[in-house]
Order: C-alpha cells, then structure tokens, then sequence
C-alpha cells in the first residue's frame, strides 16, 4: 500500500513539459516544496535526489522488504564509490557524491585516500570485494566494471536470501539480468573484450546476460544507456502489473522513482546550460 | 617644438648644421615609412588568420553544445567525476615580437590529458572541444597580433605625417631664410669692402 501511495506522488508528463517550459517550477510540487531558488545547483540536485533516497526508505521500514530496497538504494553508494576511485584516479578536481550512504558511509569513503584502501573497506561490506583484486590494466574503467559486477552480485545474493515466492525471485533475477545487461552493453566499449571476460570469470561467474536485450542496445553510450532505461523501465513496469502486491512492484517502482530524480537533475542541467526545450524533453524518461 | 629655428643666428655654420638635420630627418621619415609598409604587410597577413574566427566560433558553439548535451543526458554526477579523470591543459601567457612589436600571446604549454577517459562518447566529444578552444587561442592570439600591430602603425604613421606635414617644411623653410640672411650678409660684407677699398 505504502508503495502504491509513493507512485500516486510521482510527476506525469504534463508536469515534466510544464516544468521544461518554466510555467511550473520544481518548488511547485508539494515533495520538492523545500528546494529554493536561491539553492546552487549542487544543492538541488542534492535535494532532489534526498526525495528519492527518502521515498525509498520510507518502503525500507517495512521489515520483509528492507534488504532488498536497500540493495536498490546502495546503487547511488556504489556510483558513490566510483566516482571516488575516479577522483583518486584522477586529478583531484572537485566531484559530487549522491547524498546517500550506508554500506561504506560517507566520511569513511571521503577518508580512503587510495585504491587499495577503497578494495579493502569494500571487502568488509556486503558487497564482498576481493581485498586486493587483481586487475589486467591500469584502466579506471576496469575497476568501475568490478565494482558494478560486485554490486550485481550483491542484488542478486539479496533477492536470492528473500523469503518470499520462487515466481517472484525469478522475476526480480530476470528484470536484474535485463538491468546488468543494459550495463555490460555499455561496458563492451569500456574494456578490451578479454579484460571483461576475465571480469567476469573471475568475480561474476554467476551472472548471466540477456543476448536478446542486448542485441537491442546498440549506439553510442549515451543511446545504449538511455534505450536500457526505457525498455527496463517499461518492462519493470508490465511486470509489476502481474505483481501488484509483492517485491516486483517495488522493483518497478524503483525504476520509477530514480527515473523522476534523473528527470529532474536533466531538467535543472538542461536549463542551467540553456539546451533548447525539445532537446530536454526528448531525453527524459517520459512516463 | 621647432619654435627655436627662429632665433637661430644666421650664418654658414648654422646652415650647415640645419641641412644636416633636415638630411636626418628626412632619412628617418624613410626609414618609418619602410617600417609602416612592412607593418601593414604583416597586418595582411594576420588578417587572413582572423577569417578564421567565425569557423573557429561555429566550432566551438557546436562542441560546447555537444558537451553541454552529454552533460544533461549522463547527469551533473556522472559528469563532474569524469571531468575529474582530465588532466587541466595549461595555457601560459608570453610576449612575442612581431616585426619588432611586442604582442603577449597565450601558449599553450601543456595539452590536457584525456587518456584515463575510457568511455568513448565523453572522450571524442571532450576532444571536439578541446580542438576548439585551442583554435579560439589562436584566433584570440591574431587579434591582440593585430591590436598591438595597428597601434604601432598607427603610432609610426602620426611620426611619419608630422615629419611630412610639420617638420620638413619648417626645416626648409628655415634653411630658405637662413640662406638668404647668410645671402644677404655676404652682400654687404662684400659692398663694404670695396667701398673700403675705393677709399
């Protein structure tokens, strides 16, 4: 019931347009009534993504569902982390984390100053990274890949110790399966095909990929991951339709919400950069 | 300036010294002239650079464009982090003498480095516009070229009218009047001796 009075809350179409054409700003809306115009874009966007973070834990306080709506959550931790080994990787220049933490925490992550102390934290968390992975390249990529592998692993191993139904651990395995494949798709052109297969041997032996789906997602980066959340969206969606009451919905859902935070930081962004309307429009993720 | 021509006691020695300065000044005026050629010449030919602005603006907008769209599609986030993976170029400022005029010019010292972005997309569009902004340098480098080259032409031509206009004429004029004083003098002096020799 809970789940069903969150989507009742989402935005439709209609506000998403109003809000693109500025006759509605994002303040109008009673769930984003606390983000100010006078907030840096930094700060709304980290307002908008709370909303989310706060929706979805709002379904985590019911007990039988916690871990799993966690697990979903813990996906804003692990771009967390990943945007870290970058920042390490990098040149340290000033990046955003999602405002949400939990399997890491947020000061302990900010406080790891290497990689090899990022792997052992993380080997301590329920993501059961190896402590001292052996990679093929010196690529960041190599490592994002591991730590989303890690990260599939860990949903997988959370729906799997649910008790609930065998129906509704196959649906979940296979919505995962069709999301981790609209990943791999995107890392096909990350990594060097025997560098990823070596991955996958090694950490993910387990996972599988849709190659129908994956047929499907081709193009550019961009266009693979924008087609992935349209076509996992809509089928989490349909297979929430079969599951009105259990755990798929909250899947769908999920989807669902992190697509409205996403709309609205293109939105913001779009605006901010001043892209022409229809360019934002086409990008989003229209219910 | 040249007010004091006018006092100027007539005599040989004056005269001499009066044609020696108007050979100066005069050979000077060449000399800028020559200089306000080769600096116009130069002008031209910086001038052909700059028709590359409006290329090099098209370029731009369509790189940032590009950028700003990836920015939105893959989120501030996404964005701000792999920025992160670029090393900064460095772009230094330096004085170049073009035919002798200093222009500061900023050079590029450094170019950024875009090897630790795997992702293709970020990678190619980062590099569009990087291409772009180094040809803006240049473009923005042959405008102040041009700037500091007018001036300097500019400067010369104001020396090279006044020496023409000013100058020249009240050194000839001057010798003229210092000639027919010297003229004159030398009449008398030459009607008094042979009145003194008559005598």
């Amino acid at each position: 019931m809970r789940a069903h009075g969150v989507k009742s809350r989402l935005l439709s179409r209609q506000d998403y347009e109003a809000l693109v054409a500025g006759s509605k700003r994002i303040w109008d809306f009673p769930d984003y009534a606390h983000v100010s115009e006078r907030d840096s874009l930094e700060k709304k966007l980290e307002k908008i993504y709370k909303v989310y973070i706060d929706r979805m834990r709002l379904l985590a306080k019911i007990p039988e569902v916690s871990d799993f709506v966690f697990a979903l959550l813990d996906r804003l931790e692990v771009e967390n982390i990943k945007f870290h080994l970058r920042y390490l990787a990098g040149y340290q220049r000033p990046v955003l984390y999602y405002p949400y933490s939990r399997l890491l925490g947020a000061e302990k992550l900010m406080s790891l100053r290497t990689e090899s102390a990022i792997w052992e934290a993380l080997s301590k968390t329920p993501l059961r990274a190896p402590a001292s992975p052996s990679f093929k390249t010196r690529l960041i990529a190599e490592r994002e890949v591991l730590l989303g592998l890690l990260y599939y692993n860990y949903l997988l191993n959370t729906i799997n110790n649910l008790k609930i139904g065998k129906d509704v651990i196959n649906s979940l395995t296979e919505l995962v399966t069709n999301d981790f494949t609209a990943s791999y798709a995107t890392w096909k052109d990350l990594l060097p095909d025997e560098v990823l297969s070596s991955l996958f041997r090694t950490y993910a032996p387990r996972l599988r990929v849709n190659l129908k789906l994956l047929e499907n997602l081709k193009g550019t980066t961009t266009e693979i991951i924008q087609e992935g959340i349209r076509i996992l969206a809509a089928r989490a969606r349909a297979e929430a339709l079969n599951h009105p009451l259990d755990l798929v919905y909250i899947y769908a859902l999920n989807h669902l919400l992190l697509a409205e935070a996403q709309n609205l930081e293109r939105i913001l962004v779009g605006k901010e950069l001043g892209i022409a309307e229809e360019v934002i429009i086409k990008n989003l993720i229209l219910p | 300036m040249y007010s004091e021509l006018r006092f100027l006691p007539a005599s040989r020695g004056t005269l001499q010294l009066l044609r020696r300065k108007l050979e100066l000044v005069q050979r000077g005026k060449d000399v800028l002239q020559m200089r306000r050629d080769q600096l116009a010449k130069e002008i031209l030919a910086v001038l052909d650079e700059l028709r590359k602005r409006s290329e090099a603006e098209s370029a731009f907008l369509e790189a940032s464009r590009r950028i700003a769209t990836l920015c939105m599609v893959r989120g501030e986030y996404d964005f701000r982090s792999i920025a992160s993976l670029v090393r900064p170029p460095k772009v230094v400022g330096t004085i170049v003498s073009y035919q002798g005029v200093p222009v500061p010019q900023a050079r590029i010292a450094e170019e950024p480095d875009f090897s630790k972005v795997a992702d293709p997309e970020y990678r190619s569009a980062m590099e569009e516009l990087w291409r772009a902004v180094k040809s803006l340098i240049e473009v923005a480098n042959m405008e102040v070229a041009v700037e500091k080259i007018s001036e300097q032409l500019s400067y010369v031509n104001r020396i090279v009218n006044s020496l023409e206009k000013n100058v020249i004429p009240l050194l000839q004029d001057t010798i003229r009047r210092v000639e027919e004083r010297v003229l004159e003098e030398e009449l008398e002096d030459f009607t008094r001796l042979k009145l003194l020799a008559g005598a």
